[in-house]
């Protein structure tokens, strides 16, 4: 009977207080019955169930992924309702490549799951607006968008009247990774001839070691390529939380049947589903990646034939002077990139194919049969091999020497050698962090040493690092203005040092003698080396600026000594601080103009960076909230503007070099001719004209969410169908040289700076760290699961799911040392600054070190005092070489890094 | 089994990163509204550690060995963690406050324990442990709901807390071994994980299941015996329900981590598992230490180039097919 009429009765018992009470009466009998009642038969009053049905209803799915200096690069459905995003999934709908690997779904991170929430908070910029009381005082008011790009474009045309070309910063920083939003603002730098920052050594993101040795640091790993790996060791790398939608290829490899090795100075979340975690020590990777070499060698756990074949290891060295023999040495006007073998099967020196020098693009050995070990002697000149100088090097690392170094016990070490050895398949799998250590150089070259050695390359491993660069020669057109006129680029590290003061504060930082003693050179060897690196041209730098238009990036966040940075740079940029931004961020405080962008869901746009073969496609679900516009439409706001007024001032083109900067032809330019006016224009632009995307329509690769990348994708070599990606196949199998100067995987470097600091071949050094300094703890920021960078690190969502408040990591035995508690507020300092945060316990990390996780905001810490302020930096002058083969200013490749791991504190309760 | 048919879920520890996209996924999908902006009905949480909410094993619930309903205890607002919110509109539009801060100084949270475990450095440990509603086949809930207001699904074992029926009694909160029953001040009503539902429904997965990035998470009924819970549940016997001895049953099962070897003074690595076995027991039962041994030994079959159902199972080759919804 109950089961009847209970809803009925419900309605009137809204109506009739003696229905309640009678209706509670009858429950509450009930309750006398057994549970089973609920339990095993049928409930009968299901139509509430509609409550939660409803609130999983939408009006239409869009398409989006984000674009942010994170490469996961994952495809979401957009749920809109009433024209708002509620909420997003990732689609999950990538095609399995082989049925013998993982596929990629779903891909994603709890940052993207919670961006339809992050997208509508209060820090987002909504309005354009313009600076009314002091710079970074909070006082903006609201503006016209053709009134605030009008003033803009008259303040651009005042500086190139004033200085004329070369004064304008048009810096894009990394958040910027889409196709669109990328190629809109690197085009106006291009016409403009703007100064643009390499994005990977402004924040130390550049895997050095890997472009010496391998000519190209970009040519890496699709995380699929993982799983039929049967060795992987990860340095400098926390795949579990900087790599979320990638790490399940590791823990998926691991139950295939591969070993799992994690060196790290913390037990991280990737640690934990090792085999092995090896505690090293802080920054002694290239100590235990020499003294693994030492085994190799010494143990006789190399492969002699792809030695000979792959490395520069059997190339002849001069005993005399240490220098490489080349063909200019023997030969009256012969080439310095040519160079010599030893064949063993005519006792004679033959020149090698497939270097710089040589017309013969193959390392094909062809009959040759190079010594690896000896001494010879070539028209009276006595030689010896590369192999006898990395042999000779590896002899001073046994790991028994390291152990103290590194930390790991000697036969720790000679096991994982010769597991690593004995491999199929081994990866040395090496984060961005390598990038921020002074001796990650080191690290990168000695790693890929140990990889040559055993053969470990193509389809049998290599060094994955992080990073693996598609062929989009339409994107980079677009972006760089069919390459007819260029942004003055230049390298990320030394740019924000030299133009930042920086070198000012480390000399104050730092103690000359213990620097020079951890890393090698100190200060004023420092200076020298790269007032020789821009003198000698090896990598441009282009002085003071006048004015700076900032795109997607937090430079008053990221980089080092970071508010004597913000001063010197508003100091300089005196005219002109235009930011252009989705949110409110800590540079965006300080500009004159802000001009509010789209954010990831409200713009249509393309993305082929990450590390699998699939375009993801933003199909705006949603028009950008407030007045913001999509990237590329306010640089064609912004472009019309500078036309309009440098055609009424009477303007014409400024000679820059061999190109002119036609303000008055901008607008023209930057649309092809009114062609590509909008976001839609510019992605269906890039759509059609994209060989590697197959032909497809923008329509249909909206519908489906993706684009899958045809063969042309590849760079170095082809996409492969139905396999992975694995780097360097074309080399190992059909013996295409490398881009260094022998065509071969690269040990030797004669150049001059390397010359001076003992680098001729693969060792080890220090970073700089507490030992150079006057404090006694060491201190790492690595990245955070949290947030990409300063991207949604202030989202409240995220914060609910941490400390609510910047925190640092510590030891529990070191806490107690200094009478910090748990949770309790603490301030961390040396002689570069000081700020204060909460304290967190960590067992996992050594008590000799202080962590804090990188990218909070400035304007998040107590007094507005960042971390970044007690982070000091260097230069590492390896960096800086240029004018030898593969070594020279290559954006993206090869130049100095932003160091972030080379500071010494102290902390204390506060 | 009471019911005509059960959904379940079986969690790989051994995989799951600790990325909270699970969390994320369900707080957007259901919680960030209507007076739930407290609740997780899913959550990760770091082990060994406090739990979520803080301590929530040590309230009590479920049912004795005789099988009577034991009432715990149910939790405060501070040991759920205070939604704090930011004045991003003074601290970054308007320039009147000084910095982006919570509202109120934070002192716990639903993930305060991060990353923290126990151990000395550097024989540290920990892993990830994530929880929802276990949808139990004797849900302490439902035996301890006066309004009989609580009920499962005959289709699908699904344990549903009648929105309309329910008058915030709150004895399910206590009832709850997990304390994965939460009380709606705004409504005055008890809500928890519905394991979707609405997505179930419509064929496809939870949020937490579907949008997992690490891959841990199988879908599939209990009785399906070509689906992946009989094989990781029943067949191999790798997936373990947590605290077993509570006496609810659960439906949600958990394969155990895991560790590499502790080290020793000289920084070698040792012969010994940094996760004492005793501790995972005392989550999952008796059946770890034969489930750790399955895993190892399946592990070593495929290293040696062999076959392995578990293993091929535990990958997952098609995440599509980690979901079997009927």
């Amino acid at each position: 009977m109950l089961r009847m009429k209970r809803r009925e009765f419900l309605q009137t018992s809204s109506l009739a207080g003696a229905g309640v009470l009678a209706a509670n009466k009858a429950w509450s009998l009930n309750r006398l019955e057994p549970i089973g009642d609920t339990l095993a038969e049928e409930y009968p009053y299901r139509d509430w169930e509609d409550l939660y049905r409803r609130e999983f209803t939408w009006d239409k799915i869009g398409k989006a992924a984000h674009c942010i200096n994170c490469i996961g690069n994952c495809a979401f459905d957009i749920y809109v309702k009433d024209g708002i995003v509620i909420r997003e999934e990732q689609l999950a709908k990538y095609p399995q490549i082989n049925p013998n690997v993982p596929d990629a779904n779903p891909r994603g991170c709890q940052k993207g799951s919670i961006h339809s929430a992050a997208m509508y908070e209060a820090d987002r910029l909504r309005y354009p607006m313009k600076r009314v009381g002091e710079r970074g005082e909070g006082k903006w008011q609201r503006m016209e968008w053709d009134d605030i790009t009008t003033e803009i474009a008259d303040k651009v045309i005042d500086i190139f009247e004033k200085y004329g070309p070369g004064k304008l910063m048009t810096h894009t920083g990394s958040g910027n990774q889409s196709m669109v939003r990328f190629a809109a603002p690197y085009r106006f730098a291009s016409l403009v001839g703007g100064v643009q920052l390499d994005i990977f050594t402004d924040v130390g993101d550049l895997n050095t070691g890997a472009h010496l040795a391998y000519g190209n640091p970009q040519e890496s790993f699709t995380s699929d390529a993982w799983f039929d790996a049967d060795y992987i060791m990860m340095s400098l790398l926390n795949p579990s939380v900087t790599r979320i939608p990638d790490a399940h290829y590791l823990w998926e490899a691991k139950y295939n049947g591969a070993r799992i090795v994690s060196v790290a100075p913390d037990y991280n979340p990737s640690s934990i589903h090792a085999d092995l975690w090896m505690p090293i020590k802080q920054g002694t990777d290239p100590f235990l990646a020499m003294s693994m070499v030492n085994v190799i060698i010494e143990e006789g756990l190399y492969k002699p034939d792809f030695v000979k074949e792959q490395t520069d290891l059997p190339v002849l060295v001069r005993t005399d002077n240490g220098k490489l023999l080349r063909e200019a040495d023997l030969v009256e006007g012969g080439s310095d990139q040519n160079f010599y073998h030893w064949d063993m099967n005519s006792g004679a020196a033959v020149m090698l194919k497939g270097t710089m020098g040589s017309e013969e693009k193959t390392i094909a050995l062809d009959g040759v049969d190079p010594a690896l070990e000896g001494t010879f002697t070539v028209e009276g000149i006595e030689v010896t091999t590369v192999f006898e100088k990395v042999r000779a090097e590896a002899a001073q690392h046994t790991p028994e020497a390291m152990a103290d170094v590194t930390g790991i016990a000697a036969d720790t070490v000679r096991a994982e050698a010769r597991n690593f050895a004995k491999a199929k398949k081994a990866i040395l799998m090496l984060g961005f962090n390598v990038g921020r250590y002074s001796n990650g150089i080191y690290t990168g070259w000695s790693q890929a040493l140990m990889l040559a050695l055993t053969g470990h390359g193509g389809k049998t491993g290599g060094m994955d690092t992080s990073w693996v660069d598609w062929n989009h020669g339409s994107w980079l057109s677009l972006a760089l203005y069919g390459f007819e006129k260029l942004p003055r680029l230049e390298p990320g590290g030394l740019g924000e040092f030299q133009r930042g003061h920086m070198i000012e504060h480390a000399r104050n930082y730092y103690d000359a003698d213990k620097l020079k003693e951890r890393v090698g050179f100190n200060i004023d060897e420092m200076e020298e080396m790269i007032d020789q690196s821009i003198g000698e041209g090896w990598m441009p730098y282009n002085g003071d600026m006048k004015g700076l238009i900032s795109i997607a990036d937090n430079k008053f966040r990221r980089n080092k000594f970071v508010d004597k940075y913000r001063e010197r740079i508003l100091e300089e940029v005196e005219e002109l601080f235009v930011d252009i931004n989705v949110r409110m961020d800590s540079t965006a405080q300080w500009a004159d103009y802000l001009l509010p962008a789209a954010s990831h869901y409200e713009a249509w746009d393309l993305r082929g960076v990450g590390f699998h073969r699939f375009i993801n496609v933003f199909s705006r679900p949603v028009e950008p909230i407030g007045e913001a516009k999509p990237d590329w439409d306010i640089m064609e706001l912004l472009t019309r503007k500078i036309q309009e007024r440098a055609i009424a001032r009477g303007i014409e083109g400024y000679q820059d070099g061999d190109v002119s900067r036609d303000l008055h032809t901008i607008h023209d330019d930057f649309t092809m001719n009114q062609t590509l006016l909008t976001d839609y224009d510019a992605t269906k632009w890039l759509v059609d004209n994209s060989p590697e995307m197959g032909g497809v329509s923008l329509e249909d690769a909206a519908e489906q969410g993706f684009i899958v990348m045809n063969a042309q994708g590849g760079n170095n070599q082809p996409i492969p169908v139905d396999e992975p990606y694995n780097p360097f196949v074309a080399q190992t199998e059909n013996k295409k040289p490398y881009e260094t100067l022998t065509g071969r995987v690269t040990f030797y470097c004669d150049h001059p700076t390397f010359e001076k600091l003992g680098a001729v071949v693969p060792t080890a050094r220090h970073h700089a760290g507490s030992e150079a300094s006057n404090f006694p703890l060491n201190y790492y920021s690595p990245h955070t699961r949290w947030g990409i960078h300063s991207n949604w690190r202030s989202n409240k969502f995220m914060l609910r799911l941490q400390r609510g408040e910047p925190n640092i990591y510590i030891n529990p035995k070191l806490a107690a040392q200094k009478g910090i508690t748990d949770g309790s507020k603490v301030r961390v300092f040396n002689s570069a600054g000081e700020f204060f945060a909460q304290a967190k316990f960590y067992p996992s990390l050594p008590t000799t070190s202080i962590m804090m996780e990188h990218g909070w905001e400035p304007h998040q810490y107590e007094q507005w005092k960042p971390m970044n302020n007690t982070m000091a930096t260097l230069i590492q002058p390896l960096e800086l070489a240029g004018g030898w083969g593969h070594l020279g200013f290559k954006l993206f490749k090869w130049n100095a890094n932003q160091l972030a791991h080379e500071s010494g504190v102290d902390v204390e309760p506060a | 089994m009471a019911v005509k048919r059960q959904l379940s879920m079986v969690l790989d520890l051994n995989k799951c990163i600790g990325c909270h996209t699970c969390t994320s996924a369900c707080k957007l999908q259901w919680t960030n509204r209507n007076g739930r902006e407290y609740m997780y009905w899913n959550n990760v949480e770091t082990r060994p550690g406090t739990g979520y909410p803080k301590n929530f094993h040590e309230m009590g619930g479920g049912f004795d060995q005789d099988g009577a309903l034991r009432i715990g205890k149910e939790p405060s607002a501070e040991d759920y963690g205070v939604p704090w919110e930011y004045n991003y509109e003074e601290a970054l539009m308007t320039g009147t406050d000084p910095w982006l801060r919570p509202n109120v100084k934070p002192t716990w949270g639903a993930n305060w324990d991060e990353d923290e475990g126990e151990g000395d450095y550097p024989n540290s440990y920990y892993f990830y442990l994530p929880r929802l509603c276990n949808h139990c086949e004797n849900p302490a809930c439902l035996a301890a709901c006066s309004r009989n207001a609580i009920y499962k699904r005959q289709e699908d074992g699904i344990v549903l807390i009648d929105q309309e029926r329910c008058r915030g009694y709150r004895y399910c909160v206590s009832a709850c071994p997990y304390k994965k029953v939460y009380f709606n001040e705004e409504i005055s009503k008890s809500e928890k994980c519905i394991f979707c539902y609405p997505r179930i429904e419509k064929g496809l997965p939870t949020a937490c299941a579907k949008q997992c990035v690490g891959r841990i998470r199988w879908i599939g009924y209990r009785d399906d015996e070509d689906g992946p819970i009989h094989t990781l549940v029943d067949k191999y016997k790798v997936a373990l329900p947590l605290y077993p001895e509570m006496g609810t049953k659960p439906n949600v099962f958990y394969v155990p981590p895991l560790s590499p070897p502790k080290i020793d003074e000289a920084g070698g690595a040792t012969a010994e598992s940094r996760v004492p076995l005793d501790y995972l027991e005392s989550l999952f039962g008796d059946g770890v230490s034969a489930a750790l041994e399955t895993i190892t030994a399946e592990r070593a079959k495929k290293a040696e180039g062999g076959e392995s159902e578990l293993m091929d199972t535990l990958i997952g080759y098609r995440h599509a097919e980690m979901f079997k919804l009927s």
